[in-house]
């Protein structure tokens, strides 16, 4: 084989085995992130399970996950980091982590929910009576939609 | 300025391109009896024979040594064989699109084996939250605190993670 047939041989191999190696980024990723959560869960000490949670939350998310799988992901990364900020008296940062994480967008789901009640709750303790209000109705009217599912299923999602 | 240069520098008097390449073609056929095969074209068509009565009333056409191995230099290198390039092998000729066609199937079979299955456009479907989960979450919002809705929160989360699992790691 000549020296050319060589070069484009290993150009695209070396192309094959990148694109190859994209789910194994993606499992590796999803790995840290239960391994964030393990370690919240094992301790109650913000100052151990905070900085595991933020890594897993900042860390690059691969580009073969779907991007509203990621959101999920991170929204609830974000949640457990605003509900320890605010367990630890820091509705400031609980509020910031709620904002990072709705800002990844919103969808009619646990996740979307469960930060928009954590930031009612910031923002209530900031004194921000009418910003909880609005997150809090925000809250109730994903979670509605979703006890409607629930007690009343659609036939798609019976099957 | 002697009276041939003045000859020279006249327009009209000084010779042409086509008589001086008559004159070197009569003085080679002098010389060496031939035509020079650059000036064939330049050979007047009757100086040839005249060329030759020339040369005959000169020697007798008789050559001499010097010019003898002047000429016989010049035909060795005019005839000298050029070096033919030896078409190429046909198996060397076949082996470049031979080559390339490897590549391509190698590279081919080697992305349909790492690639795995392939990037995922539509997200995972989410596990449906158990009717605890929402009453823990509707709770929350109502101001009875977190606890329930984190407890009921962990299973869930494990769940979502099974499923992103099941699909990233296959």
């Amino acid at each position: 084989m000549n020296r050319r047939s060589c070069l484009a041989l290993a150009t695209l191999a070396f192309a094959a085995f990148s694109v190859g190696c994209g789910d194994d980024a993606s499992a590796t990723w999803l790995a840290q992130v239960r391994a964030a959560h393990a370690s919240a869960d094992a301790t109650r000490d913000a100052a151990v399970a905070e900085p595991a949670l933020r890594e897993a939350f900042e860390r690059e998310v691969p580009s073969g996950v779907a991007r509203e799988d990621a959101r999920v992901v991170r929204q609830d990364l974000a949640y457990r980091l605003a509900s320890i900020a605010l367990e630890d008296g820091r509705a400031e940062d609980a509020r910031r982590y709620a904002d990072r994480g709705l800002a990844l967008g919103a969808a009619t789901d646990v996740f979307t929910a469960n930060l928009y009640v954590v930031r009612g709750q910031a923002r209530e303790t900031l004194g921000d009576a009418v910003g909880a209000a609005g997150d809090y109705h925000e809250a109730l009217i994903v979670n509605e939609a979703l006890l409607d599912r629930v007690l009343d299923p659609s036939p798609e999602e019976e099957r | 300025m002697t009276e041939r240069e003045d000859w020279m520098d006249d327009p009209d008097l000084a010779p042409t391109e086509e008589e001086l390449a008559e004159a070197e073609a009569l003085a080679h056929a002098l010389a060496r009896g031939t035509v020079k095969r650059e000036l064939e074209d330049a050979f007047p068509e009757d100086a040839f024979a005249t060329a030759g009565l020339v040369a005959f009333s000169h020697d007798g056409g008789a050559l001499s040594e010097e010019k003898l191995g002047a000429i016989y230099e010049t035909v060795l290198a005019e005839a000298k064989p050029r070096p033919v390039e030896a078409p190429a092998p046909w198996w060397k000729r076949w082996m470049i699109p031979i080559g390339f066609a490897s590549a391509a199937s190698v590279a081919v079979v080697l992305f349909a084996v790492l690639r795995g299955p392939s990037l995922p456009t539509e997200p995972v479907a989410l596990p449906t939250p158990d009717d605890a989960l929402l009453r823990a979450q509707a709770a929350a919002v109502a101001g009875e605190g977190r606890d329930a809705l984190d407890s009921q929160m962990g299973s869930y989360r494990g769940a979502v993670l099974a499923a992103l699992e099941d699909r990233y790691t296959r």
